[in-house]
C-alpha cells in the first residue's frame, strides 16, 4: 500500500489472483484514480485496474515462475507506471524467482524495485515506513541546495482515513506556520515529487510509527530536520499540542495556525450548545496505532465523559505514546482496558470502517468513528479527515450525531426497528405469504442490547448514576 | 585487487565446507580479508576455522532477536587467521524451508551492515545441489563473481555439478562465472580420468587435485583445518595453490569460463563410460515470451475461509501469514456487509470467527507447527470443541504435518474436534475448490441417526452470494410458503453448528444452482441419506412453472403448487401487459459471463416483444480451465447465441449493431456513452425475477441516456477501452463473429509447413480460430506466422 501511495507507480504481486484481488478493490476503493482500463482479458490486471499479478498456478511452485515475472514486467512497463514495485506473495517468495534479473533485463533498474519478503506477518506501519525508505533509496534524489521553510509531510498514506483531506488540513496548518509541504511522502506523491524532496528544510510527522525509517532516510542523506512528535493531531487540544511541537523544533510561529484551530474550537463549541448529545458514561474502544490512541482516547475522555472500555494497537509498536496511553488509563483508572478483546458491546467504536460497519450494523456498536480507510459500502463525497482541526469537527460529527449520519446511523435505525418490528409482531402480521422471520441468537442479543440502549439514559439507574456524577464534579 | 565473492558449490559430502575451510585459511595467510559464509542447515561450514567452537547461526539469531537489537558482530565470529565466519543456520530435518532460509540470510546479513565490513574475498559454502531458489541465490549475479564446483570421480558427484553449470545457465551469462572444477579425491578407480573427461565434454580446467589424506583426521581432531594444523602437508600446498588461483581471478589475470553442461543423453554416455556424443551444447531455458499460462484463479484457502466463515460459531484458524488473514476476514466483510446493503431482508450478524497463526518469515524457514499449536490450544481452552483449521500456500510448501497436528492436538485436548481443511492456497486449486473442500468437511458433521420429520427445507449453496443478492432470498422464501413450507434454511449460512448437525429433520434440500460445487455438496447429503430435489432452484417464469409442477408431484402437493402456478401465471401476464408496449421492436444485445445462465433475461425480454440480435457468453479463461459461460441456451434458435473470448471483437460488433438495449457492457469495458447500457441482474429466483427485471428495464428505459457524472472530468467518459488491443489489432466484423477463422486445410497446411508438429499452445489457438474466436492468449508472433501461411 506504500508503493500504491504513490500517485504514478504501480505494484507488481508476483503471487495468484486471490492474494491480490482483495487489496486491488482495497487500492481501488481508497485511491481512486483514472487509470487505463482494463477487462478481465487484460493480461495480468484481469478486471482490475489496480494491483496487476503474476497469477501463478500449483506448478509455479515447483518449477519456478521467472517467465511469469519477466513477462508481466514487460507489459506492465508500458502502461505509464512511473515506478514499479515488485511484491512477492508469501508462497511465491518461497519460491526464490530471481525478480532482480526480471528488472534487469527489461532495463528498468532505474525504475523498479523487489520488496522484501521477510515482512510477512509484521505490523502494516513497518511495512509502509520501511517500503517508502527503500522506494527513496532506490529513486536516490540528488541532494541539493535545501529550501528553507520546507518540508516533507511523513506518516500519512492512503489507508488513512481521507489521507487526501489530511494532506489538505496539515498543508493547511504547516502553510500558516510559514512552512510549505513540497512532497506528501507516500500519500498521492508523484515520483518526481520525491525526487524533489531532497529540498526539504525538516521531515514533519503526522503518525510517527509511519515515519521513523523515512524521516530518517531524509535526515541522513539530506540533513532534513526530523520533527516527530509522540502523538498524531487527532482532536483540538493534540493538534494545538502538536503545532506547538513542530513550532519549537522548526522555530516557526505557530499563532496563525493555533488561532485557526480555535476558530474551528469555538465552531464546535456553538454547535455543542445545540446538540442534544448523551455520551456521558458511554464506553469507546479504540483500535488504533499508540500515536493516535492516546489524543482520541484522551479527547474522548477530557471532553466527552466517555470511558474506555478497550484501547487495542494491533501489533503496532510505539512506546513513547504507548507509554502516554497507560499513563492516562491509570489516572482513569482503567489500566485494565489496554490491549483486550473487544467487549461484546460498546457505545463507540473506532477502528478502520468495514469493522465499524460491521459492529454498528450487527448492534454490537452504538455509533463508530473510522480511523482508517472507509467501509467498502460508502462513498465519502465530504472532507473528513482525521488529524487537525477538521479531524477534531469530523469525529464529534461522528459520535454525537445519533442516527443522523446517512451511512451507519441511518441503517443501524432500520435495522434496529426491523429487528424490533420483527419481534413485536404477530405471525399472521404479513400474512400466509410471508414465512415466520427467525431471529438468530447474536442478532437477538443486539436487538436486547439494542433496546436497551435506546432507553438507558430514561432508566432510574441512569439518572442516579449522572446525578452522582453531577455531584462528584460539584 | 578488487573484492570477489566465490561460491563453492557441489553434492553432499563431496567436501566443500572442508575446500572452503582451508581455501579461507590459505587465502587469509596470503594477506586477504576473508568472510566465510556457510549456506547448509546443519552448520558446519566454518566448524574448523573457530576450532570447534558454537557458532550463532543467523536464522536463530533472527528467532530471538528484536530487530532494533540486531548487531552483525552477534553472528560474525572471527576464526583462525582472520577469517570472518558466518553461518546461515536452517530448520532441522524434515521441517520448514531451508532455502527460504538462505534467502532471509543474504537479505539479514546485508541489513546488518556487511556491505560495510572490509574484505577482499567473500566464500559462500553452499550445499550440495541446487535443490531450489533459495540455494541458488550465490549463484546470482549479484553474489557469486566466480564459482568453483567441488567434484569427484564417482558419477553423482559430476551429475550434481552437470547440475550446477545448468543452474548457472539459467542465471543468466551476462559474464563467464566458472572458475572450474576441484577434484577431492574418494579413491575411485581412474579417478583423474573420469574427471578430466567430464571437464572436457563441459569445456572447464581442473584447477585443483586434492589427494586424500591422514591428516585430515588428525586435523579435524585438533578442531583446525588441514592447512592450519598440517601446513607442509601436501593438502595445504594445494589450497595455497588454489588460493593464487583465486587471487588471480580476483586481479583479472584468471580466467572465467561459461557454463556448458551436459545433456542428460550425454551424461548417460559419462555414466556408461562411453565416448560422450557432441550433441552441442544444453540450452539455456529462455524466457518463453508469451507463453505463460493463466493461473489457477483464486485462491482455495480463500474459498475454504469464505465458504466455512459462515456458520456463525465455528473458530477458523487460517494457517499462514497474518495477510492471509486480513485479507479472507476482509473479503467476508465485504460480502456481508454488500448483503446488508443490497438485501433488503438481511440482518448484520458480526460473526468474528476467522483468525490467522500469523505465520513470520520464522515459521516458513523452520516450519509452523508450533504457533498452530498454540492457537489450537487458546480455542479449546475457551471451551471450542469443534475447530477449523484451514492451510495456506505457505504451510503446503514448507510441508507442515496437518495430520500429526490433528493427532497431536486431539490427544492433547479430549473431546476436541479438528477439522483440517488442506487448502494449501492455490497450490490444490481456485476458490471453488476450497470451498467444496470446506463444505464437505462440515457436511459430514450431519448426524446420520436425525429422521426426516420438520416440513421445513434446506437450501443447498456453497457461497450464498447470489441467493442473498437484492429480494432473490424472500421470493425463494414466499414460494415455499406458499407451497407449505415452514421455514427456509441455509446450508450453509448464519447457522450454528447445532443446526448443521441437526439438518437432517428437515424433509427437503434444494439446490441453488446446477453446478459443480453444489452438486459436490448434494452428494454428500445423498450420501447422508437426505433428500435432495432434482431441480435446482427455478430462475424466471418458465423454470418456475416446471419447478411448480415437479414438486407437486414429488410431494403429492399437486393442488397447492397449480393454485401457485396460477398465481404466478396471472402476475407474469399482469406484468407483461404492463411493459409490453415499452418493450414492442426494441432491439438487444447480451453479454453473459461466468453466471452466464440468462435464459430466463431473454425469455422475459422475448415475452415483452423485444428482439435479441446477439447473445455473446464471454469466455473468461481462453485456454484455461473455466468452461464457457453458462449451459446451451434453451433460445439457440431464435436469437444469435455467440461464444466470444476477445471483448474488443464483441465491442467491434456492438458499435456496428447499436442495440436500443446493451446488458451486461461492462463485461467488455463498456459503460454508456453512445447508447444506454443496462446491467444483469443476479435476482434471478423465481417468477418474481422475471416481473421486477422488466419493471427495472422500464424504469432504465424512462431515465436519462447517460450518467452525467463521467463527463465531470471534462473527458469522455470511463468507456474507452484503453491499453487491450494487441498491435496491428483489427476488429472482427459481424460477419466473421461466429463463424471460422481458419480452415482444415489451412491447419494442416501450417502443421505440414511446421515439421507435423506445433506447440500445444498454437494448437489450442488454432482450434479456437477455427470455433470463430480470437484466440487473446496466443502471442502477436504467432498470428504473423499463421497469418503468413494463410491463416484469416
Amino acid at each position: 500500500m506504500a508503493v500504491e501511495g504513490i500517485a504514478d507507480s504501480t505494484v507488481l504481486m508476483h503471487g495468484p489472483e486471490g492474494c491480490r484481488r482483495n487489496l486491488g478493490a482495497l487500492t481501488k476503493k481508497v485511491y481512486p484514480r483514472r487509470d487505463k482500463s482494463v477487462s478481465m482479458m487484460t493480461p495480468y490486471y484481469r478486471g482490475s485496474a489496480r494491483i496487476p499479478h503474476t497469477d501463478l498456478e500449483s506448478s509455479d511452485y515447483i518449477y519456478g515462475a521467472y517467465d511469469r515475472v519477466f513477462e508481466a514486467l514487460q507489459y506492465i512497463k508500458e502502461r505509464d507506471a512511473q515506478f514499479i514495485a515488485i511484491v512477492c506473495s508469501p508462497g511465491a517468495s518461497l519460491i526464490g524467482d530471481d525478480c532482480q534479473k526480471a528488472i534487469d533485463e527489461n532495463g528498468l533498474q532505474s525504475r523498479a524495485i523487489v520488496l522484501d519478503a521477510d515482512l510477512s506477518s509484521k505490523p502494516i506501519n513497518v511495512g509502509i515506513d520501511l517500503t517508502l525508505r527503500r522506494v527513496l533509496e532506490k529513486l536516490d534524489p540528488e541532494a541539493g541546495r535545501i529550501k528553507e521553510g520546507t518540508a516533507v509531510l511523513l506518516g500519512n498514506h492512503v489507508l488513512q482515513k481521507d489521507w487526501e483531506s489530511v494532506n489538505e488540513e496539515m498543508g493547511r496548518i504547516l502553510g500558516l506556520m510559514g512552512i510549505e509541504v513540497i512532497c506528501n511522502v507516500g500519500a498521492g506523491c508523484t515520483v518526481r515529487e520525491m525526487m524533489e524532496s531532497s529540498a526539504a528544510e525538516f521531515a514533519i510527522a503526522v503518525c510517527p510509527e509511519y515515519a521513523r525509517e523515512t524521516a530518517a532516510f531524509y535526515a541522513e542523506r539530506f540533513g532534513a530536520k526530523p520533527v516527530i512528535p509522540d502523538f498524531s493531531p487527532v482532536g483540538f487540544e493534540a493538534t494545538e499540542d502538536w503545532i506547538r511541537k513542530v513550532a519549537e523544533a522548526t522555530r516557526h510561529p505557530p499563532e496563525k495556525a493555533l488561532d485557526y484551530v480555535d476558530g474551528l474550537k469555538k465552531r464546535a463549541y456553538r454547535r455543542m450548545l445545540a446538540a442534544r448529545f448523551d455520551t456521558d458514561a458511554f464506553g469507546f474502544v479504540i483500535d488504533a496505532e499508540p500515536s493516535i490512541a492516546y489524543p482520541l482516547a484522551k479527547f474522548f475522555y477530557d471532553n466527552l465523559q466517555m470511558v474506555p472500555k478497550c484501547i487495542r494497537y494491533n501489533g503496532i509498536s510505539n512506546p513513547l505514546s504507548e507509554a502516554l496511553v497507560s499513563k492516562l488509563l491509570d489516572r482513569i483508572g482503567m489500566p485494565e482496558a489496554l490491549e483486550v478483546d473487544i467487549p461484546d458491546y460498546a457505545e463507540i467504536i473506532c477502528t478502520d470502517g468495514n469493522t465499524v460497519d460491521m459492529y454498528t450494523r450487527s448492534g454490537h456498536a452504538m455509533r463508530g468513528v473510522d480511523l482508517r480507510f472507509p467501509s467498502m459500502m460508502s462513498v465519502e463525497f465530504l472532507q473528513q479527515p482525521l488529524f487537525g482541526a477538521q479531524g477534531a469537527l469530523y469525529i464529534l460529527e461522528r459520535v454525537i450525531n445519533r442516527f443522523r449520519g446517512e451511512r451507519h446511523g441511518d441503517k443501524h435505525r432500520r435495522i434496529g426497528f426491523r429487528i424490533f418490528q420483527r419481534a413485536c409482531a404477530r405471525p399472521c402480521d404479513h400474512g400466509p405469504r410471508r414465512p415466520a422471520v427467525r431471529l438468530d441468537t447474536r442478532a437477538e442479543r443486539g436487538r436486547q442490547i439494542y433496546t436497551h440502549t435506546l432507553h438507558q439514559q430514561d432508566t432510574q439507574a441512569r439518572r442516579r448514576e449522572r446525578d452522582d456524577r453531577r455531584q462528584r464534579r460539584e | 585487487m578488487e573484492m570477489l565473492q566465490i561460491a563453492i558449490y557441489g553434492k553432499g559430502g563431496i567436501g566443500k565446507s572442508t575446500t572452503s575451510s582451508n581455501l579461507s585459511f590459505a587465502l587469509a595467510t596470503r594477506g586477504k580479508k576473508v568472510l566465510q559464509v556457510g549456506c547448509d542447515p546443519k552448520h558446519d561450514s566454518t566448524k574448523y576455522l573457530i576450532e570447534g567452537g558454537n557458532q550463532t547461526t543467523v536464522l536463530d539469531y533472527l528467532r530471538h532477536t528484536p530487530p532494533s537489537e540486531r548487531k552483525l558482530e552477534d553472528v560474525m565470529l572471527t576464526g583462525a587467521a582472520g577469517v570472518m565466519c558466518i553461518e546461515a543456520g536452517g530448520p532441522e530435518p524434515g521441517i520448514g524451508c531451508a532455502g527460504r532460509g538462505i534467502l532471509t540470510t543474504f537479505d539479514t546479513i546485508e541489513k546488518m551492515g556487511i556491505g560495510d565490513v572490509q574484505k577482499d574475498v567473500t566464500l559462500y559454502d553452499v550445499l550440495g545441489d541446487v535443490v531450489c531458489g533459495g540455494f541458488a541465490v550465490p549463484m546470482r549475479n549479484e553474489y557469486a563473481d566466480a564459482v568453483y564446483i567441488v567434484t569427484s570421480g564417482e558419477f553423482m558427484a559430476m551429475y550434481a555439478a552437470n547440475n550446477i553449470l545448468r543452474g548457472l545457465l539459467n542465471f543468466g551469462n551476462a559474464r563467464p562465472r566458472v572458475a572450474g572444477l576441484i577434484l577431492n579425491r574418494r579413491n575411485v578407480d581412474n579417478e583423474r580420468e573420469l574427471v578430466e573427461k567430464f571437464a572436457k565434454s563441459v569445456g572447464l580446467p581442473i584447477v585443483a587435485d586434492v589427494p586424500r589424506a591422514r591428516e585430515y583426521i588428525e586435523a579435524e581432531r585438533l578442531g583446525k583445518t588441514v592447512s592450519e594444523a598440517f601446513p607442509d602437508s601436501e593438502p595445504a600446498k594445494i589450497y595455497r595453490a588454489l588460493a593464487d588461483n583465486v587471487v588471480a581471478v580476483a586481479e583479472g589475470r584468471g580466467q572465467l569460463y561459461e557454463p556448458h553442461p551436459l545433456s542428460d543423453a550425454q551424461l548417460n554416455d559419462l555414466a556408461a563410460d562411453r565416448e560422450i556424443a557432441m550433441m552441442g551444447d544444453f540450452k539455456r531455458e529462455e524466457c518463453r515470451c508469451g507463453s505463460v499460462r493463466r493461473g489457477t484463479g483464486s485462491c482455495a484457502s480463500r474459498g475454504a475461509v469464505f465458504a466455512a466463515g459462515r456458520v456463525n460459531d465455528l473458530p477458523i484458524i487460517i494457517h499462514g501469514p497474518a495477510s492471509c488473514g486480513y485479507v479472507m476476514s476482509h473479503t467476508q466483510d465485504v460480502h456481508f456487509l454488500t448483503e446488508l446493503g443490497t438485501n433488503p431482508n438481511s440482518v448484520g450478524i458480526l460473526r468474528n470467527n476467522i483468525q490467522s497463526t500469523r505465520m513470520s518469515n520464522d515459521s516458513s524457514i523452520f516450519g509452523g507447527h508450533e504457533d498452530l499449536m498454540r492457537m489450537i490450544r487458546r480455542e479449546a481452552d475457551a471451551g471450542k470443541r469443534t475447530i477449523m483449521v484451514i492451510t495456506t500456500c505457505v504451510p503446503g510448501m514448507i510441508g507442515d504435518n496437518l495430520d500429526l497436528i490433528k493427532k497431536n492436538a486431539e490427544a492433547e485436548c479430549p473431546g476436541l474436534n479438528l477439522i483440517v481443511v488442506k487448502a494449501d492456497g492455490n497450490l490444490t486449486g481456485g476458490s471453488e475448490e476450497g470451498r467444496l473442500a470446506a463444505m464437505k468437511a462440515i457436511l459430514s458433521l450431519i448426524d446420520d441417526d436425525v429422521k426426516p420429520a420438520d416440513m421445513e427445507c434446506n437450501v443447498v449453496d456453497d457461497n450464498f452470494i447470489i441467493y442473498q443478492s437484492g429480494r432473490n432470498s424472500e421470493w425463494v422464501e414466499r414460494l415455499m410458503a406458499d407451497l407449505g413450507f415452514g421455514k427456509v434454511h441455509r446450508l450453509i449460512d448464519n447457522v450454528s453448528l447445532d443446526e448443521v448437525v441437526c439438518s437432517k429433520k428437515n424433509v427437503l434440500n434444494v439446490r441453488t444452482f446446477d453446478d459443480e460445487t453444489v452438486n459436490g455438496m448434494a452428494e454428500v447429503l445423498e450420501v447422508k441419506g437426505m433428500r435432495v430435489f432434482p431441480l435446482p432452484l427455478p430462475k424466471g417464469y418458465s423454470q418456475t412453472m416446471e419447478w411448480l409442477e415437479r414438486m407437486g408431484s414429488e410431494f403429492g402437493i399437486e393442488e397447492r403448487a397449480a393454485e401457485v402456478a396460477a398465481r404466478a401465471g396471472a402476475d407474469y401476464a399482469a406484468a407483461l401487459a404492463r411493459h409490453r408496449p415499452f418493450f414492442e421492436g426494441k432491439t438487444v444485445d447480451i453479454i453473459s459471463g461466468i453466471f452466464g445462465d440468462d435464459d430466463w433475461m431473454v425469455e422475459a425480454l422475448l415475452d415483452a416483444g423485444c428482439t435479441i440480435r446477439n447473445s455473446f457468453r464471454m469466455r473468461m479463461r481462453p485456454g484455461g480451465g473455466a468452461p464457457a459461460a453458462g449451459r446451451p441456451s434453451r433460445f439457440a434458435d431464435r436469437i444469435n447465441v455467440i461464444e466470444a473470448s476477445n471483448p474488443m471483437e464483441v465491442r467491434a460488433v456492438v458499435e456496428e449493431d447499436r442495440p436500443d438495449i446493451l446488458i451486461g457492457g461492462a463485461m467488455i469495458g463498456w459503460h454508456g456513452q453512445q447508447f444506454k447500457e443496462f446491467s444483469r441482474t443476479y435476482q434471478c429466483f423465481t417468477h418474481y425475477a422475471s416481473i421486477e427485471y422488466l419493471e427495472y428495464m422500464h424504469s432504465l428505459l424512462l431515465s436519462a441516456p447517460d450518467m452525467g457524472w463521467r463527463k465531470w472530468n471534462g473527458e469522455e467518459g470511463l468507456g474507452h477501452l484503453g491499453g487491450t488491443k494487441p498491435p496491428g489489432f483489427k476488429p472482427t466484423s459481424r460477419e466473421t463473429m461466429g463463424k471460422q477463422l481458419i480452415t482444415d486445410t489451412q491447419i494442416e497446411r501450417i502443421k505440414t509447413m511446421m515439421g507435423g508438429s506445433i506447440p500445444p499452445q498454437m494448437e489450442a489457438g488454432l482450434k479456437e480460430l477455427k470455433e470463430g474466436r480470437m484466440p487473446s492468449g496466443m502471442p502477436q508472433q504467432m498470428f504473423e506466422i499463421i497469418k503468413s501461411m494463410g491463416g484469416a
